[in-house]
């Protein structure tokens, strides 16, 4: 049985950072530094055992990325996604255009209605995502393959005509206010 | 790209593969106090499941099923942070109830943290910041079922001579800093 609304809702903790083990720490440091831009803070050994490295790029968290030695040979990655919130559209766009004259394979830019997304996998198969949020809300999952290489304004366009009809379409604010009244309860 | 750093990024939300979903939700909904925001079939195969607790995030935390029964685990840790060490000693009282397996707290000086395994063997921690940095890799025990005045005063002698000790406060100007000389832009 869910506390949901019952008055016994457990004390608030958010997400703050993700850890994963790692084959390559050399190369899964430089590449999360160069195309996330993430800082290295600390890195040593591991009192599990191993290596652990530390990786920010918010001033008041330690680490927002850490990465672990030891991860078994032929083990699958079991991420799902590991997503990055950028700035607007054209920071989204700017990304896509980087990545691609970097030559990264396997990109894959989804127009979720309530959010622009671009996935691709990093060195050792891990999904990742950069993303930002429409203007609207639409019921998820909600997934439609898009073109980033499209000027903002026509992407905008082409996304509210894509979600108008959906019943559960609703302005981001609207949206966020209703979330805000659940969370309360 | 290597000549300047990338536009501004910030971790908002983690994805995983699970074997029971159901079982899954139940755990992070209320052991952990996410909220189900959506439910439904997945583009890329199966179902997938949205929880979060920030009305501004559609999700924090995903579950996609598909995960077989002789897939291990790559996650080392999920992460969530809490408003003080009080509720974090509230937490840890619940999860000695709920008989977590892997329960192991854990002092780094700068967090105060709590280890456990979810249902399927992720490793999740709760953790709450202290008043003071200090060197990472840290780790030392810690008792959770003392007063929280007891374990401020105990991690304060633990650290104060750690030759990386400063407060928290100093330690976040020196991050900030560090981001900008590098061509950041700090959050």
């Amino acid at each position: 049985m869910s506390s949901i609304g019952m008055g016994n809702r457990r004390p608030q903790a958010q997400i703050t950072h993700v850890g994963i083990y790692v084959w390559d720490m050399d190369r899964m440091v430089e590449y999360y530094t160069r195309m996330l831009g993430l800082m290295l803070t600390d890195r040593g050994p591991y009192y599990r055992g191993g290596e652990i490295a530390f990786l920010s790029r918010k001033a008041d968290e330690h680490h927002q990325v850490v990465f672990a030695s030891g991860r078994p040979p032929g083990e699958k990655s079991s991420i799902n996604q590991m997503s990055f919130l950028v700035e607007n559209l054209e920071t989204l766009r700017a990304f896509y255009a980087a990545f691609a004259a970097e030559g990264q394979q396997g990109m894959d830019p989804i127009n979720h209605g309530n959010a622009w997304s671009l996935y691709w996998p990093d060195p050792e198969g891990n999904r990742l995502e950069v993303y930002t949020y429409t203007p609207w809300h639409v019921q998820q999952p909600f997934a439609n393959k898009f073109d980033l290489s499209e000027p903002a304004d026509v992407i905008l366009e082409k996304t509210l005509a894509m979600i108008k009809d959906d019943p559960s379409h609703c302005p981001r604010e609207q949206w966020v206010g209703g979330q805000r009244v659940k969370l309360a309860q | 790209m290597s000549a300047r750093r990338p536009p501004n990024a910030q971790l908002t939300h983690l994805g995983f593969q699970v074997r029971d979903m159901d079982r899954m939700i139940d755990f992070y909904t209320r052991v952990i106090g996410l909220v189900m925001t959506d439910r439904g079939p997945y583009y890329r195969g199966g179902e997938i499941v949205f929880l979060s607790r920030d009305p501004s995030e559609h999700h924090q935390v995903v579950l996609a099923s598909g995960r077989a029964a002789d897939m291990g685990t790559i996650i080392n840790q999920i992460s969530f942070l809490v408003d003080s060490l009080e509720d974090l000693r509230e937490f840890h009282a619940a999860l000695v109830t709920e008989q977590v397996k892997e329960l192991a707290p854990r002092n780094h000086g700068n967090a105060w943290s709590i280890y456990f395994h979810d249902p399927e063997g992720n490793r999740i921690e709760l953790y709450a910041p202290t008043p003071w940095h200090v060197g990472q890799p840290y780790g030392k025990p810690l008792d959770l079922t003392l007063p929280a005045e007891t374990l401020r005063r105990q991690t304060l002698e633990m650290i104060s001579g750690d030759p990386g000790f400063m407060s928290r406060e100093a330690w976040e100007a020196q991050m900030h800093s560090l981001i900008v000389e590098r061509g950041g832009m700090p959050a």
